[in-house]
């Protein structure tokens, strides 16, 4: 590999005050980071003036930070509606498939994050395990995943029913 | 599948035959049928032909335009033209142009589903080059959507399978490309559902209500909607999708259940209502006969897709085979490999066109530092898994990997023990590849199964004496098709030792147990440890010979050869050798045996037919059994022969009986479409009652 000039570095600070040192295209994966980065301006980066990311904590962020580092030179997620479409399946990449397998709170935790960091790839794998941990199951099996009570009245549920059988395939 | 008087060749894709139609009239419903597009290889060169035109002519042979952008009945074009002539089957393996067909409706369907992006072409050229042939067509292990019917009565699992067409398939008659009717379909009046009251949202508490709107949304997307009417009857959070039409326009989105109407996100046709038009398409018999068509190939494509999808990993530098004084020994498993030229000699295992598999790629790898763990990554053809490539994690390198990746399934082992305790594979092989693997340690120790290894035979192969220090494998355009351990022999190299027909035979459903002794059969035992020749066994005396005592008597279904041998006994059910139910028309002899009072099988001599012929090639050249003769040690002794023998047939006896002291505990066999090809015993040592 050529030589390269070292990453420029950023700092970013978790809501319990956690400041992390970052290459900046690792950073860049986030949206919410590259718009803050480019109205802040290089000349103001400093570990003293982390970029504060107020709704997410120092394990969280960590682990999104692993993400994001794994990630950091894939192709930049597409806006593209149509495309977007295209790709509505719930494969999972292998390393992406370890790299979820964690309790269902950090899960969710992260896909919160994801969401508020504006990291679409994460945040879409995030769903996509979501997804795959509803499918098949039955509607029982999927409020005991997620520990859900059930409290449709027997009128709401007879309903539901009708409307799934109006749209069952036969 | 032919359906016609001439000769044509199944399209790749849909099954149908490509031309060979009776009509010269493009106007003419069924005129598709003979348009076509090639994907053929021309030494380096792949070509994605123009669209042709097939009538009749020679076997194998299609002509179409060189260039893609090419008609047949473009005015420029010199139709037919001998020059752009190429071959479709793999009669003639020097045939310098080689590929496959598609009709050219269900080349533009594939097209389609892969838009924006390109068909992989080099990916389609390899996975048709790789799927066995059946009556002129790809076998790929499915019905095509229906249109076929699986017949493998009477067959083992690696033994051809026999498929019929079905009656009544009209519909793969239409060109699925051409729906007069679309625009109707798509703008149909509404059709009110059943609804009446609005399900509240009520004020969730759990996990998933922590998800914003635009989060569930984005998960509901991605389900079936089948998971999605679960959903909704788990829990509020997922009841607004119903009246929701993003959520029923994410319904026709590509890789969903309803991407085959493809129209539906054309913005030139302009949907009315995405739920409405769901409605109209959940009935599938209701729908225009193309569509219904268009379906079932969009179902076949489903299939197709992740073959074209598997991506192969980076070959590794060459393994050195010498290490000073010491060297490598290889030891593999492999499926039913076609030679790569026509051996002279007929093998045991009678080749057939259409079976096994040819290697187009190897590569190997070796296993530096500790061991981790493994994923093996396995594919769909048919009902069966294959496996594809595997990937090794060690202490000093991560991700070291041979084969092709897949995206179906990755099944992860990991293996906290020392690396030096993994001493190679048992793997469930059957003629086109690997099913399932098992990690075997020293000490005898084994993982559980990866992949299916039910209606497989299995084997040892790839099992070594120490050590495993790297990999091999030998790969076709979609799998792999052969498996290598290797180890390190040091000093000078002891003489071969004869292999153990338990570890090196291809057993079914699984190696015989390890204390029962295995007498050379009729045929050379080489056969048994170096081909791809499953082995089916009965061990009718049980362990320990606990069943001897009840024995009654042996039972023989023959046709013009054995077909099956039958252990019947006193109060229990009777152990068979190939129990392939031949049918109740073939009535069964009997010779009983009094197991009661001691009487036991001691030796056996089995006739063996030949076909010396060289005009008849394919029957009995390897042998088939003829006749078999049972003595007991009563010297009582009963000939098992057909009433009608195959004529002008050579006939070689053998003799089978173990040492002295021992008595015949079961019987081993290979066995093909016809029946028993081979016979060896099993025997032990029994201590006395």
């Amino acid at each position: 590999m050529a030589e390269s000039k070292p990453a420029q570095k950023i700092w970013i600070r978790s809501n319990d005050d956690k400041t992390f040192e970052i290459d900046r295209d690792v950073g860049e994966r986030s949206v919410l980071i590259k718009n803050l980065l480019e109205d802040v301006g290089d000349a103001d980066l400093s570990e003293e003036n982390a970029i504060p990311i107020q709704n997410v904590n120092e394990t969280v962020l960590r682990k999104v930070i692993e993400w994001c580092e794994h990630h950091r030179n894939d192709p930049p997620a597409s806006q593209d509606e149509e495309s977007d479409a295209r790709k509505k399946t719930t494969e999972i990449e292998e390393w992406d498939q370890k790299f979820m397998q964690v309790d269902q709170e950090m899960l969710f935790e992260i896909i919160l994050a994801a969401n508020y960091l504006d990291i679409k790839a994460l945040l879409d794998v995030g769903c996509k395990t979501v997804a795959n941990m509803i499918k098949g199951k039955s509607p029982e099996e999927i409020r005991k995943t997620f520990n859900i009570t059930n409290d449709f009245s027997p009128e709401e549920e007879e309903q539901i029913r009708r409307e799934n059988e109006w749209a069952e395939d036969r | 599948m032919t359906t016609a008087n001439t000769w044509g060749y199944g399209c790749a894709l849909c099954g149908i035959t490509v031309g060979g139609f009776p009509t010269d009239d493009p106007g003419e419903p069924m005129f598709w049928l003979k348009e076509f597009r090639g994907v053929y290889r021309e030494g380096e060169q792949l070509v994605l032909t123009g669209v042709g035109r097939h009538d009749a002519g020679r076997e194998g042979k299609y002509m179409a335009p060189l260039d893609p952008a090419v008609r047949w009945d473009d005015p420029s074009y010199d139709h037919p033209n001998l020059d752009d002539q190429f071959d479709v089957t793999r009669h003639d393996p020097n045939s310098p142009r080689h590929g496959t067909v598609l009709h050219n409706a269900c080349w533009l369907l594939l097209k389609q589903y892969y838009a924006p992006r390109e068909v992989p072409l080099e990916r389609l050229y390899d996975v048709t080059a790789s799927v066995p042939e059946h009556e002129e067509a790809l076998n790929w292990g499915h019905d095509f959507g229906g249109l076929l019917k699986v017949n493998d009565d009477r067959l083992y699992p690696w033994e051809k399978f026999q498929m019929k067409r079905r009656r009544g398939s009209s519909v793969a008659y239409v060109n699925p490309m051409l729906v007069p009717q679309i625009n109707m379909v798509i703008n149909q009046e509404l059709e009110t559902p059943p609804s009446t009251l609005a399900i509240a949202p009520g004020v969730a508490t759990n996990v998933l209500s922590r998800l914003p709107r635009e989060v569930l949304d984005i998960i509901i997307s991605l389900l079936p909607t089948v998971d999605v009417s679960n959903c909704r009857l788990a829990s509020r959070l997922f009841c607004l999708s119903f009246n929701d039409p993003s959520f029923w326009r994410s319904r026709f989105y590509h890789s969903t259940e309803r991407s085959w109407i493809f129209e539906a996100l054309d913005p030139r046709r302009p949907v009315g209502d995405w739920r409405s038009l769901y409605r109209q398409t959940v009935t599938i018999g209701y729908l225009p006969i193309e569509l219904q068509n268009r379906k079932r190939l969009w179902g076949l494509i489903d299939k197709l897709v992740p073959l074209l999808e598997l991506s192969l990993f980076p070959v590794e530098d060459s393994i050195r085979v010498e290490r000073g004084d010491s060297m490598i020994l290889w030891n593999t498993a492999a499926a039913n490999i076609e030679p790569q030229l026509p051996s002279q000699e007929p093998t045991l295992h009678i080749k057939q066109a259409d079976d096994g598999c040819r290697e187009f790629r190897s590569s190997q790898t070796e296993i530096p530092g500790r061991l981790q763990g493994f994923v093996f990554y396995f594919i769909k053809l048919g009902d069966r898994e294959f496996l594809t490539g595997i990937q090794i994690s060690t202490d000093v390198r991560d991700h070291l990997a041979i084969g092709y990746k897949s995206m179906s399934f990755a099944r992860h082992s990991f293996t906290p023990s020392e690396s030096s305790l993994f001493r190679g594979f048992c793997v469930a092989v059957g003629p086109q590849g690997i099913h399932a693997i098992q990690i075997l340690s020293a000490g005898g120790g084994s993982s559980e199964w990866y992949g299916d290894a039910s209606r497989c035979p299995m084997t040892r192969r790839s099992l070594c004496d120490g050590p495993v220090i790297a990999l091999s494998v030998s790969l076709d355009g979609c799998k792999i098709i052969s498996l290598g351990a290797a180890e390190i022999i040091s000093g000078p190299q002891p003489a071969p030792l004869l292999p153990s027909p338990h570890q090196k035979g291809i057993w079914y459903p699984q190696p015989p147990p390890s204390e029962v002794r295995l007498l050379e059969p009729c045929l050379a035992l080489k056969h048994f440890i170096t081909e791809y020749s499953p082995i089916i066994w009965t061990h009718f005396g049980g362990p320990g010979g606990a069943y001897l005592p009840h024995l009654e008597k042996v039972t023989l279904k023959m046709t013009t050869i054995i077909n099956e041998i039958r252990v019947g006994y006193h109060g229990r059910e009777s152990t068979v050798l190939g129990d392939c139910d031949i049918g109740t028309e073939v009535p069964g002899h009997d010779f009983y045996i009094d197991g009661p009072a001691g009487e036991r099988i001691q030796e056996v001599t089995a006739w063996l037919v030949y076909n010396t012929n060289p005009r008849r090639t394919s029957v009995f050249a390897c042998g088939a059994l003829e006749r078999l003769e049972i003595t007991t040690n009563r010297q009582r002794s009963h000939l098992f022969r057909p009433v009608h023998s195959p004529e002008r047939l050579e006939l070689r006896e053998h003799r089978l009986s173990g040492p002295p002291g021992t008595t015949i505990t079961g019987f081993y066999a290979n066995h093909d479409y016809s029946g028993l090809t081979n016979l060896g015993i099993m025997y032990e040592r029994i201590a006395p009652a």
